[in-house]
């Protein structure tokens, strides 16, 4: 049973999500501020935090500084501030993972067992070279069985759809605009383009992506195409 | 630092007071130059060290060499046997028809004496009588001869006629002559030896002098001499300057026409005698050495004087031995043009002071001759001491810098800056222009008229003083106006810095004069005006976006745990239908409070201009077919079919992508919302000239009741009721958003037809077209 460290100064909140997190199996200790959270990894073995960033006395920012000092858990801080700069800064000093207050518990939970799935896993990734595999962060594409697995969970594709997806994959980092993935999939010239691949490009964010509107690794880049966010 | 000050001051006046010393010792030196009875020969006195070599003895012994000649002429007849005769016949004289008769030297004196004539001590003709008796005077005496006046001759027959009075005179005044050498140099001992010898072998030796035995050559040895004879021309001497009249009185008293005949003159410059020569040369060495102190003390006195004012002048002004801190005295405070006035007065009223007192005491000691020297020399100690001080005055002033500050000429100017630069600038063109063409007229008419009159040497000196001062104040007129000219310009090109919006602007007021200064204090004023009210508005914008974040911050906290906790409520399986419904009622609510504190405060951040924005290259079209996959599903929900016109070309703008986004999201949303339902959306993109527009139409589904300008506002929705869902944001987040960005947002309202455009600027270099 893995062990899920909550801080919160919201008792609510930090209730909250312990039942959402005891419902799916873990074991979940509760601290109410920094030096809480930090006392609690000197005790006993803990596998994820979530942690708040605005708090009395130590705040999620700086006790994210001290564990990262001695320990390399996946970190997700919660937030009521959805500024940029606040996600940059949290994701620069350590953290692995940022949600917005208020968050749906079902996209906390997704984001939870990615986290972990991805820490706990780390070490048997690179077995499997003697097969076409392309990876990107959580997102697994194996070429040969044409299987797609995010955070190891199989996912159901079209062809074009997967076509799209392992194009992306294939050339994770590179902006492919809209004509540049209808040549490549569809294999015919475009002549004035239509919506077709964005809709697609959609459907495959619904799959694979915990929160569609702030996608992990299939990245709109406005007015110019779409990307495979490098990792 | 006190004793250090202390002991300047002392040293100051030890200077002050060795510098009064000094003019003394000067001024004493001059009284004695210039009070000397030989003042007047100058410098070469140095070089004559000695009685003999000056031009003093050379006269005397002049005087003496006529003097000889006149004993010989009269040696004769006053003498007999070396010794004076009293009986010796002076004169014949007839009265009318009477006898002749022979005075001797006995009568003619006790005739003189008979009528107030005597010898005296100097043997000059003294007479004690004022008025003669008519018998005395009248010449009804005929001369027969007269034995002092050999070679007498009438020259108009007048002269034959003679008063007794007159005679006895000239006998007198002729034995005066001789008596005086006699007495001199015969009678008592002289330095001055001579001899006059006629010789033509034995028949004739006359010798005449006080040489004794002496040979000529002796008496060359004693010093000065002169000696003639005939066989030249020239005296030989060795004297400084060639001695007169000797040849000539020589010849003259050669009675008997010898043919060889000598003179010797000579002063022994040993003085052994006590005689005139001896006293002279006394005198003569006295004075000398006088002088001589006299130049000693003027040297040293003008050395002392120019030495302590030096030191002076170093000190003058400071407190300190550092020298850095000067400082004024009271009378140094009045403007020196004021004090000069002052510093004359008070020279005048020194000098009649000095006259009036020091002068009477002066004439106390000093004898009269030397009264007016004496006068002449203390008014020039007094404006010495006068000018000393006010150059001293001056010199402060320079040092602490008030020579011009504290002026009246700088206070003038200052008052004219003052009052100019509260007039108006037509007033100020009018005055300069006017008194400028005034002093060119003026002036120019003055070298007119002295033109006219070239050939007077003062005419020529007005001219050419007057050209060059118009010359120079031409050129000071053009600086000036040249200066204000760049002043000008700098105001300018800070009011076109400040228009352009560059509100912080303070323009350097260094160099600025009068009105410009004025002027440029009221810009730099102005732009700090502009510059407060900006930032205050931009704080109170960001203070009004810091409370909007704060509130929907501490919003979001609450609202987490209500999304969350009917979440939990909803996962219970309450059989309840009613508390099912209540539940979807409250998931829904709070779903929309979570959207509109987002977009709260998405539209506070947009507004306040204090969002990031990273513009970069991009294509609009493209951009367009994504927004359009992302609502394509969205609009077929409620049956709305998306009609889109997009050129087959790619349209490059510079935006930022994501704001642009969140524009379009939002306007598709609206659409999404507020279109009737089975209708058409239509987006489009069109090029007109240098800009692209797109624009999105639909047909709302209820009256559109509000202006167009309205519905941008914040909360302000096209229906009245707020009866759809929907924070009435979106299209005021979407208008600044596009702003933000530099494009330009529209609406257009047509009946139920809604029309949003929005243009940006075409990129011209079109790299990101499509291919």
């Amino acid at each position: 049973m893995q062990t899920i460290l909550v801080c919160d100064d919201d008792k609510q909140i930090v209730d909250a999500i312990d039942i959402y997190l005891t419902g799916e199996g873990f074991r979940v200790v509760k601290a109410y501020d920094g030096y809480d959270a930090l006392k609690v990894i000197e005790k006993e073995p803990v596998e994820l935090m979530i942690l708040d960033v605005m708090m009395p006395g130590l705040d999620g920012i700086r006790t994210t500084l001290k564990v990262r000092e001695t320990s390399s858990i996946p970190i997700i801080i919660l937030s009521a501030k959805s500024e940029d700069t606040d996600k940059i800064l949290g994701l620069n000093i350590g953290a692995d993972d940022y949600l917005s207050k208020p968050f749906s518990p079902l996209e906390l939970v997704a984001r939870v067992k990615s986290q972990l799935r991805r820490y706990t896993q780390l070490g048997n990734m690179n077995q499997q070279n003697n097969e076409r595999i392309y990876k990107c962060g959580g997102l697994a594409i194996n070429d040969d069985t044409k299987e797609v697995l995010v955070d190891d969970e199989p996912i159901r594709l079209t062809p074009i759809e997967y076509n799209i997806l392992l194009l992306l994959v294939k050339n994770a980092g590179k902006v492919f605009s809209i004509d540049e993935i209808y040549e490549q999939i569809w294999n015919e010239e475009a002549i004035g383009a239509d919506n077709t691949v964005a809709v697609h490009i959609r459907h495959i964010r619904e799959k694979i992506e915990i929160n569609p509107r702030e996608p992990r690794y299939l990245k709109v880049v406005w007015g110019v195409g779409y990307k495979i966010e490098k990792q | 630092m006190r004793l250090k000050s202390y002991s300047l001051q002392i040293k100051k006046n030890i200077a002050v007071l060795l510098h009064m010393l000094f003019l003394s010792l000067a001024v004493g030196g001059i009284s004695v130059i210039y009070l000397n009875s030989q003042a007047g020969s100058g410098l070469s006195w140095l070089k004559q060290r000695n009685y003999e070599s000056s031009p003093q003895f050379a006269a005397q012994f002049q005087q003496d060499l006529d003097s000889i000649f006149a004993y010989v002429s009269y040696r004769d007849v006053f003498e007999s046997d070396g010794a004076l005769d009293l009986s010796s016949q002076m004169f014949s004289v007839t009265k009318g028809d009477g006898p002749e008769v022979v005075y001797t030297l006995d009568e003619v004196l006790r005739y003189a004496r008979s009528q107030g004539f005597y010898l005296n001590s100097d043997f000059d003709v003294i007479s004690d009588l004022l008025i003669y008796d008519n018998a005395a005077t009248s010449k009804d005496y005929k001369i027969n001869w007269r034995a002092y006046m050999t070679d007498w001759q009438m020259t108009e027959p007048g002269d034959a006629y003679i008063s007794l009075l007159e005679l006895s005179r000239e006998v007198l005044s002729c034995l005066g002559a001789y008596y005086k050498i006699h007495y001199r140099m015969l009678a008592n001992p002289s330095n001055f030896y001579f001899r006059v010898a006629y010789d033509d072998g034995p028949d004739l030796h006359l010798e005449y002098g006080n040489a004794g035995q002496m040979s000529v050559e002796q008496l060359m040895g004693l010093g000065s001499y002169c000696y003639l004879d005939s066989d030249s021309i020239f005296a030989e001497t060795n004297l400084p300057a060639p001695l007169k009249n000797m040849t000539a009185a020589m010849e003259k008293n050669n009675d008997y026409d010898a043919e060889h005949y000598y003179m010797i003159a000579a002063v022994d410059t040993s003085y052994p005698a006590d005689d005139l020569y001896a006293d002279n040369a006394r005198d003569y060495q006295h004075l000398r050495q006088r002088f001589l102190e006299g130049i000693l003390g003027l040297a040293l006195g003008i050395a002392g004087c120019l030495a302590t004012l030096y030191y002076l002048v170093l000190v003058s002004g400071y407190k300190t031995e550092d020298h850095t801190s000067p400082y004024l005295h009271g009378f140094d405070q009045i403007p020196w043009e004021s004090f000069m006035v002052l510093a004359g007065m008070f020279t005048l009223f020194a000098l009649f002071l000095g006259d009036n007192i020091c002068g009477r005491l002066l004439h106390l000691l000093i004898a009269e001759p030397s009264w007016n020297y004496a006068e002449r020399m203390m008014h020039a100690v007094i404006m010495y001491g006068c000018g000393v001080i006010v150059a001293f005055s001056l010199l402060r002033r320079y040092k602490c810098r008030q020579l011009w500050e504290n002026s009246l000429l700088h206070h003038m100017q200052l008052t004219m800056e003052q009052y100019f630069s509260h007039r108006t600038f037509s007033r100020r063109l009018f005055y300069f222009y006017f008194s400028f063409v005034a002093i060119q007229l003026f002036s120019t008419g003055i070298i007119f008229i002295g033109l006219c009159f070239w050939r007077y040497p003062g005419a020529k000196i007005i001219v050419l003083l007057l050209a060059a001062a118009l010359l120079v104040f031409d050129y000071q007129v053009f600086r000036r106006m040249f200066f204000t000219s760049q002043q000008r310009d700098r105001i300018v090109d800070a009011i076109v810095r400040i228009a352009s919006g560059d509100t912080s602007y303070q323009m350097g007021i260094d160099g600025l004069s009068g009105k410009e200064l004025e002027i440029a204090h009221m810009i730099n004023r102005i732009s700090t005006g502009l510059e407060q009210a900006l930032q205050e508005q931009v704080k109170s914008e960001r203070l009004k976006a810091d409370l909007i974040t704060n509130v929907s911050h501490d919003i979001k906290t609450p609202l987490t745990s209500i999304i969350n906790y009917v979440d939990l409520i909803k996962r219970e399986k309450l059989e309840n239908p009613r508390i099912q419904e209540y539940l979807n009622v409250l998931d829904q609510k709070s779903q929309r409070l979570k959207n509109l504190t987002e977009d709260l405060l998405e539209a506070s951040k947009a507004s306040s201009g204090v969002l990031k924005v990273e513009m970069a290259r991009l294509d609009l079209v493209e951009m367009i077919w994504q927004t359009n996959g992302e609502f394509e599903e969205k609009f077929a929900e409620r049956h709305l079919e998306l009609v889109s016109r997009l050129p087959e070309r790619g349209v490059a703008i510079e935006a930022d992508g994501r704001h642009l986004w969140r524009v379009l999201e939002n306007l598709y949303n609206n659409a999404f919302k507020y279109a009737m339902e089975h209708s058409r959306i239509f987006s489009e993109i069109g090029c007109e000239g240098d800009r692209a527009y797109f624009t999105i139409k639909n047909v709302s589904m209820h009256p559109l009741n509000v202006g167009t300008e309205d519905l941008t506002e914040r909360f302000v929705r096209g229906d009245a009721s707020r009866s759809t869902e929907g924070s009435g944001l979106g299209l005021s987040i979407a208008q600044s958003l596009t702003k933000l960005q530099g494009g330009t947002f529209e609406i257009l309202v047509d009946g139920d037809l809604f029309k949003v455009r929005i243009g940006f600027d075409i990129v011209k270099d079109n790299e990101n077209s499509k291919g």
